[in-house]
């Protein structure tokens, strides 16, 4: 066989295989394509108190003994590659009571409040709380270099996107919004979810 | 001087061949192994961090079958399966992630990479479509594909699926017939990762032997 020859065998055969290896010029759909990548793009959460940090803080505003109609936005954090969860009960004053990990009545309730760890925070129509507060209920530090627990690194900043985009400014100043999708990171960029599917419930 | 140029240009021609062979490969290898991270999303996982099960937003469970599903999960922990469970009734409950609702083994292996950071979990997950496991022993495995899937996409229909699968994990782990667990889907990654690395670096070494020669050849050969 010639050299020439030899070298575009080769090369077919490469790339056919790394293809079939890849999955890349099998019989996917767009739907199937969309899954794969949702799976290599999937983020382990943090494990400990610096990535599941406790409320420290106090709920903001009147504390109601019902939680009453409110609006839904997602937060999503991310520090060092890895996820870090809002802790549930910000904004909520006890004795509380859990069902399975959520917080299904409390003594009262601030004007915003997280029930569960997932990052869905409800806040009372009307009041134009931002980042800021939910930080400041939930007694963790938020600047335009630090997250939580987790700092920028010299030069960085911590990056902001909401719905999508990429934010310029003070994090503390980004309004929680009916079904926002806000995202905060520190470290390896993560690309960020546009949108979140809230649930039925008080938000909705 | 006239009879070398011709064995010049034949070298040039070649070398680019076979960059283009490896940026093509590398390309592939980036798009189909290391795609971006694009965060968590999905509610389950967060509180599966602290909770054994997660009950859908969308459609409740009554506390009576909650309490049943509960007790069956606690038993198999006290026999050493430390599982988690996620029950998905509507797309809602995967928040960011709703391209995974109907798909239940992609979301335990989407779960899997999220929870099992230092450790692997066993995981069950149940939606309308049917069951979906991740690091279960191979017999309890077994004991899911015997199981009737749920007959609804509705919470109370999913839970009594569940608790379905997780007694005859019950009973294969009280009778020590459970086995040990698999090794899931990562080591399949890695596998395919390592065969692909392999497959890239002798593409490239046959390449460089042929260059070699080439150069080695007398003019004219």
């Amino acid at each position: 066989m010639r050299p020439r020859t030899l070298t575009a065998g080769l090369a077919a055969g490469v790339l056919t295989c790394a293809g079939a290896l890849t999955g890349c010029g099998s019989a996917s759909t767009s739907t199937s394509s969309a899954i794969r990548t949702l799976e290599a793009e999937a983020r382990p959460i943090g494990r400990g108190p610096r990535f599941q940090a406790p409320v420290r803080g106090r709920p903001l505003g009147r504390c109601g003994r019902r939680l009453g109609p409110r609006e839904a936005a997602h937060i999503e954090l991310f520090a060092e590659n890895r996820v870090v969860l809002v802790a549930a009960g910000v904004g909520v004053r006890g004795p509380r009571r859990y069902a399975d990990g959520r917080i299904v009545s409390a003594r009262c309730y601030g004007a915003l409040v997280t029930l569960d760890p997932t990052g869905v925070v409800l806040v009372r129509p009307r009041t134009h709380l931002t980042l800021a507060g939910l930080f400041r209920s939930w007694g963790q530090p938020l600047s335009p270099t630090e997250l939580a627990g987790f700092s920028a690194a010299a030069g960085q900043h911590v990056r902001i996107y909401v719905d999508g985009r990429l934010r310029r400014g003070n994090p503390r100043t980004v309004p929680l919004t009916r079904h926002a999708e806000i995202v905060l990171e520190v470290g390896p960029h993560v690309p960020p979810h546009r949108r979140y599917t809230f649930p039925p419930g008080p938000s909705s | 001087m006239i009879a070398r140029q011709p064995r010049k240009r034949r070298r040039t021609r070649r070398v680019p061949a076979l960059a283009w062979l490896a940026i093509l490969a590398g390309a592939l290898l980036v798009l189909g192994h290391a795609g971006p991270a694009r965060a968590d999303g999905d509610p389950a996982s967060d509180e599966l961090i602290a909770q054994n099960v997660f009950y859908p937003y969308s459609s409740p469970v009554s506390p009576r079958a909650q309490r049943q599903l509960n007790a069956e999960v606690t038993t198999a922990h006290r026999d050493g399966l430390f599982l988690k469970i996620a029950l998905i009734a509507r797309p809602s409950d995967l928040g960011s992630i709703t391209a995974l609702y109907g798909s239940p083994q992609r979301y335990a292996q989407f779960l899997d990479t999220e929870l099992s950071l230092n450790r692997k979990i066993p995981l069950l997950v149940v939606m309308r479509a049917g069951f979906g496991t991740e690091g279960l022993p191979a017999a309890l495995q077994r004991a899911v594909l015997d199981t009737r899937p749920p007959g609804s996409g509705t919470g109370t229909s999913l839970t009594s699926a569940a608790s379905s699968a997780v007694s005859k994990f019950d009973s294969l782990l009280a009778a020590g017939h459970a086995g040990r667990a698999s090794a899931g889907r990562s080591s399949g990654a890695s596998t395919r990762m390592i065969l692909l690395l392999a497959l890239i670096l002798a593409a490239l070494v046959v390449g460089g032997l042929l260059i070699v020669s080439r150069v080695l050849s007398p003019p004219g050969a």
